[in-house]
């Protein structure tokens, strides 16, 4: 004769409707002589039906666009590599930079003005009058001057998408990160080598240096951007793509109060050369600022 | 276009297409997602991680499967990567010891908890938590994907024999959880009396 713990099964698989007849038989000659088998049933169905009176949560708004982001992202990164050190580049369609990377403040930080410009020792190039606006710097230029004008057409908003969690290299550098990583490599918290790699900023052409790990591009995300406020102006970024851009490595250095990297951001910014210039950035929306 | 249309152009890399199936199926995705991570924001990122997973391998879908059962399957394992990668915790209840070990905490709740709708749906959230993914993966495909046990053999690769016992063993640790959490089984005492004479009652048999 079957001891009670053998007929839990069957009681789990009565309350899905998942028993044959002869199965449902042999539980109820059980079930009608056992008490305890008896209020065992009635919890699990009680669990079954608490369960269906969970319902389902709406899909976080930018989702699918997140998705498709990412999914653009993936096909610009999936051309093949010709060198290591150049995995990065893959990004620079994506994150070609303007000759002026203008960050802007969400609607969150109206207290931002052009003081945190000089504060992270921002050249204010060509900042319009917007509120929003707290860093704004020039590229810089072959002969280091930083204080170019500014086209008008390069102040875009862009509708960045939130959920598309880059940390080092993200989905756009996984085949890339896959082959060449270390076995542990853990969103940026081992430590890989970081160097600097001369590369164009935006459309101009022009160079600048770039922070780069050995298994690809250091992509830093900012939280508390608030996609949809940011403003920044990049070439590369104008229709959208992917919500890369590049923002010089001083201004992450001294981000204003209510945006933060994670820990392993902050890690990875302070081991970066003392000659890193600039960084690619994904702006994130979530409305919970992680502080670093 | 029809779903196998949408899988076609998708494969072709129509990107509109893709979306398209995006769309269709987020809901249910993200709401697993969010059953197994236990929180919104790696639910999202298991999500996204799973209709990428679901692009990079649209090439070698077959045509007769179930796109649904495919992409459970491909989000289960998004989950599982994403709690592992980086030694997460769902609710900070420790998913490392495949044994059963689940520590309950003090859910004395205030008369103003007491409401009994959000009470349950909370201790209900945490119990989920507390269980070891595989586990919690076979219940939150039964109970919030509903699917039946042949379904979720498919989408995780598992004996009959296996969905049963482990379907049953999460519901055994679910059910010491919440009873030792205090007054689950209280607010639903109602239905444990109401249950005692089902078997022999109106549920279908197979």
């Amino acid at each position: 004769m079957k001891k009670c713990e053998e007929f839990a099964p069957l009681l789990s698989a009565f309350v899905d409707g998942e028993l044959t007849e002869e199965e449902r038989a042999e539980l109820r000659a059980h079930v009608m002589e056992c008490e305890a088998c008896q209020k065992l049933l009635g919890e699990m169905t009680a669990l079954h039906e608490a369960f269906g009176a969970l319902g389902e949560e709406e899909v976080p708004a930018g989702f699918t666009e997140g998705v498709m982001a990412a999914v653009r992202a993936e096909k610009a990164a999936a051309k093949p590599q010709t060198k290591k050190r150049s995995a990065w580049r893959r990004m620079a369609p994506l994150a070609a930079c303007a000759a002026l990377v203008l960050l802007a403040a969400a609607v969150a930080l109206p207290q931002m003005d052009k003081k945190s410009v000089n504060d992270a020792d921002m050249s204010p190039a060509c900042a319009p009058e917007n509120r929003k606006i707290y860093a704004v710097t020039g590229a810089p230029s072959a002969d280091g001057d930083t204080g170019e004008d500014c086209p008008e057409q390069y102040c875009e908003e862009v509708q960045a998408s939130p959920y598309y969690d880059y940390q080092l290299g993200g989905a756009a550098a996984d085949e890339f990160r896959t082959a060449n990583a270390p076995a542990d490599l853990e969103n940026g918290s081992s430590e890989p080598e970081y160097y600097c790699e001369t590369a164009p900023i935006g459309e101009s052409g022009r160079e600048g240096k770039f922070l780069a790990a050995d298994y690809g591009p250091p992509i830093f995300e900012l939280y508390g951007a608030g996609a949809t406020d940011y403003v920044l102006s990049s070439g590369g970024v104008k229709d959208g793509d992917a919500g890369f851009y590049c923002v010089p490595i001083a201004a992450l250095r001294a981000l204003p109060e209510g945006l933060g990297m994670t820990q392993a951001q902050t890690e990875t910014l302070a081991r970066a050369p003392a000659d890193a210039e600039w960084v690619l950035v994904y702006p994130n929306d979530f409305s919970e600022v992680p502080q670093p | 276009m029809n779903e196998s249309e949408l899988i076609r152009a998708a494969r072709g890399g129509d990107e509109a297409a893709f979306e398209q199936l995006v769309r269709l199926h987020e809901k249910k995705i993200y709401n697993l997602c969010l059953r197994m991570c236990g929180n919104a924001e790696d639910a999202a990122e298991a999500a996204q991680d799973t209709f990428l997973a679901l692009w990079r391998g649209l090439e070698g879908f077959r045509e007769d499967a179930a796109l649904a059962t495919w992409l459970y399957r491909l989000a289960s394992n998004a989950c599982i990567d994403l709690l592992r990668r980086g030694k997460r915790t769902v609710d900070g209840v420790s998913l490392d010891d495949e044994d059963i070990h689940l520590e309950v905490r003090d859910h004395a709740p205030t008369p103003e908890q007491h409401i009994e709708g959000q009470e349950t749906r909370r201790l209900l959230h945490e119990g989920l938590a507390a269980l070891p993914e595989d586990y919690r993966k076979v219940l939150v495909l039964r109970e919030l994907e509903q699917l039946s046990y042949d379904e979720i053999c498919k989408v995780t690769a598992l004996e009959l024999g296996t969905v049963k016992s482990r379907i049953s063993r999460a519901r055994l640790m679910l059910r010491n959880y919440l009873a030792a959490s205090g007054n689950f089984f209280e607010l639903s005492a109602s239905k444990v009396t109401e249950c005692n004479q089902t078997v022999g009652g109106e549920r279908n048999a197979k």
